[in-house]
Formats: C-alpha cells, sequence, structure tokens
C-alpha cells in the first residue's frame, strides 16, 4: 500500500471520527445532556475539538485527493490539479463540509440560536457524504435519504459513548448515569432497527448480489464491517438488558461493567470507521456499477 | 480486563487492515494492448477509457531507463479517449502509467505494458 492511499485512508478515519463524533455529541447535548451532568462532562469543550479535527481532516482529504491525481505529495498544493476537483462533487461535498462544521463550531458562541446553528451544523455534514463515496453512484433520491437516516442514527449512538463513559467513571454520578443509560436505551429500541435496515438495503445496492459479497474485496471488507458491528451490537444488548436494569436496582457494580463495556463500544467504533474507511479508499464496488 | 482489550485491539486491527489495495480498473482497452508484443515502436499510443475522465498525468518507462512524463497538456476536459504522442526508444519493454480524475471525483490510475522486438 502506498505512502499516499495510506495517508488518505487515515485522513478518512480522522474526517469520520471527526463528523460522528462532533454531530453525535451535538445530539447528546441537545436531547441527553442535564444539569447534572454538565458538572461532570464538558460536551462543549469535546465537540468543539472533534468539529476542528473533521475540518483540518475534510481539507487534507481534498488536498491528497489532489495528490493522487499528480502520484506524489507535492499535489496537495498543486493549484490546477486542485482546482479541477473543486469542479466535481468532491469539491461541493468539501464546501458542505466547511460549512457544517463552522456552523457546528459557530453554534457555541449564538446565544440564543446555538441549537439550530448546531443542529444544522451536523445535519449538513451528515449530508456531505453523500455528495462523495460510493453511495452518491447510487440513483435516486431515496439513497440520499437512507444515508442520512443511517449516519444520523450512528452519530446519536457515538455521541453518547463519550459522556457515558466519563458519567460511569464517576461514582458520585451514579443516578445520572442511569437516567441517560436508561433514556438513551428507550431511543435505541427504535433508532438502531432503523439505522440497521437502512445500512442494510445501502450495502446490499453496493454490493448488487449476495455472491458478490464473498468473492469481491469490496464484499468482504463489508463483511468485516458487518462482523465488527455485530460485536457492538452484543455490547449494546448487554447494556440495555443487563447493566443498566441492575443500575436501576441500584446495584454499584453495574457501574464498572458499564463503563468497560462502553470502553469497548469506543474502540469497536473506531475500528469500524477503520473499515469503512479503507473501503471507501482502495475498494472498488463490484463491476456492475461502472457500466 | 488490559489482557482483553490488548487481544481485542490487536483482532480488530488485523481484521481491518487484511483488505488489499486494488488498482482502479476503469479502462475499457488501450492501442497497442496490455502485453502486446510488437515488431516497431509505435509513435502514439491510445487509452479508451469506460466513462469521461480528466486526464492528470502520464509517465512511460523504457526498460530500465529513468521515467519519462508525457505531454498531456492538449487535453484539458474529461473524455473517454486519449491519444497520446511517445518517445521512440527501440526494442525492449515499455510501460505506461496514468492518473485520471472521474465526473464524480474519484481518482484513477493504472497501467499497461507492450514490448517491442527487434
Amino acid at each position: 500500500m502506498d505512502l499516499l492511499i495510506l495517508l488518505t485512508i487515515i485522513s478518512k478515519l480522522t474526517f469520520y471520527m471527526g463528523a460522528l463524533f462532533a454531530s453525535g455529541t451535538v445530539f447528546y447535548l441537545t436531547f441527553f445532556e442535564t444539569n447534572q451532568a454538565r458538572t461532570a462532562f464538558n460536551g462543549r469543550q469535546l465537540t468543539i475539538q472533534f468539529a476542528a479535527i473533521g475540518l483540518v481532516s475534510a481539507l487534507s482529504v481534498f488536498a491528497l485527493t489532489g495528490a493522487q491525481l499528480t502520484g506524489d505529495l507535492a499535489g496537495v498544493l498543486d493549484a490546477e490539479i486542485l482546482g479541477i476537483l473543486f469542479e466535481t462533487p468532491v469539491g461541493d461535498a468539501l464546501i458542505i463540509r466547511v460549512l457544517g462544521f463552522s456552523l457546528i463550531i459557530i453554534g457555541f458562541f449564538a446565544g440564543k440560536i446555538s441549537d439550530g446553528f448546531k443542529i444544522s451544523g451536523s445535519i449538513i455534514v451528515l449530508s456531505s457524504f453523500f455528495f462523495i463515496g460510493h453511495v452518491g453512484d447510487l440513483p435516486g433520491f431515496l439513497f440520499a435519504v437512507l444515508l442520512v437516516i443511517h449516519l444520523a442514527g450512528i452519530a446519536i449512538w457515538v455521541g453518547i459513548l463519550f459522556p457515558l463513559y466519563r458519567l460511569s467513571s464517576d461514582p458520585l454520578q451514579f443516578t445520572t448515569t442511569e437516567k441517560i443509560a436508561h433514556q438513551f436505551g428507550r431511543w435505541a429500541l427504535y433508532f438502531v432497527p432503523i439505522l440497521l435496515i437502512a445500512g442494510g438495503w445501502l450495502a446490499y445496492k453496493l454490493v448488487n448480489s449476495f455472491e458478490n459479497l464473498f468473492t469481491t474485496g469490496y464484499g468482504q471488507t463489508l463483511l468485516v464491517k458487518v462482523v465488527i458491528v455485530t460485536g457492538l451490537l452484543g455490547l449494546a444488548a448487554c447494556n440495555k438488558l443487563r447493566f443498566v436494569p441492575a443500575l436501576r436496582a441500584g446495584d454499584v457494580d453495574a457501574l464498572k461493567h458499564l463503563k468497560f463495556s462502553v470502553l469497548v463500544e469506543i474502540i469497536l467504533v473506531f475500528f469500524i470507521l477503520a473499515v469503512t474507511a479503507v473501503l471507501t479508499s482502495v475498494q472498488i464496488l463490484p463491476e456492475t456499477h461502472h457500466q | 480486563m488490559n489482557h482483553f482489550l490488548k487481544l481485542l485491539t490487536l483482532v480488530s486491527f488485523g481484521t481491518a487492515v487484511f483488505s488489499q489495495a486494488l488498482a482502479h480498473s476503469d479502462i475499457e482497452m488501450t492501442i497497442p494492448d496490455n502485453e502486446a508484443i510488437l515488431e516497431e515502436v509505435p509513435e502514439t499510443i491510445t487509452i479508451h477509457m469506460i466513462s469521461k475522465v480528466r486526464l492528470t498525468k502520464v509517465e512511460m518507462q523504457y526498460e530500465d531507463h529513468p521515467i519519462v512524463k508525457i505531454d498531456i497538456s492538449e487535453y484539458k476536459k474529461f473524455q473517454k479517449e486519449f491519444t497520446l504522442t511517445i518517445e521512440t526508444m527501440g526494442a525492449g519493454i515499455y510501460g505506461i502509467f496514468w492518473r485520471a480524475l472521474g465526473q464524480d471525483g474519484h481518482p484513477m490510475n493504472g497501467s499497461f505494458t507492450f514490448t517491442v522486438i527487434e
């Protein structure tokens, strides 16, 4: 694997983390955060950091795509090549991403209208994925909607992880952790099946046949992603069915179990995003999509 | 617990990087054909793409000589067919390496070779 591809994969990974964790933490701050939780977890600072990482990564993904067109790192500064690239959907995606991340950051300094800025910035960042990448190759408005639903579901899921990890590390936040984890579990009953159905349908349309799932590099990499997602679902089920009910029953040890489970979830999310970065950087769609 | 996390990290990392990079294969045909054997050196090469692209770089390597750039300055639009003049260097193996931008913004690259015999 050459250096340019490796740098592109790393930039895409940090971009995915920035986009999902920034928008996810915005969703947490808007829908789940309580006054008590605010004393133990500073979601504002973390969101701004992830939005800044996403912004820088979006610019570097764009510049590295330019470098792939010249075959050397000097391409990141090649004005002519970057100008040509800017005229394509990659340029549209860059504008939308810069706008989205900027709105999220500005939202924290926008007073009364801050929630509007942050939420619209998050949705704009998530929508940018349709302009670039393999799902954009699929025809029709339905796939755009499915992709945004899929990504918004993932963002809500990953957005709860850092706050929940921090809260479950503090025994003084026992009641707050229990309340937020329970509320999230109730939401998850609705949005997790929706995000899985949307993701499964998109994957089926991208791979095009059950056979391609096993016989093409794209299909095989997608299978790896599905295996890790299955592990994540297993942990989520443990949280929902064992640790959170134990918390509600007053079991102090359940806080440690929940903390460990959330930490493993964070690690698995990292690897799911890494596999996704590989999928979108080096794997081509099965042949039928090129015709 | 730490051992479990280390094992999980190793297994996840292993599965994440197992996929090998694949070259994009968006080329329909070339003149000469890939791996063609010719009796004289062609003055031009032609690349036919499946869909419209903008060529961004084409290079040629003859035997173990240094790689030389092929002039693509006349092609400033997205199109499917490109005919390029090459420097003739005599009998031996020629490698052509190309890079291009798809209209959807995907970078692509590929290569083909041909051999000229005396």
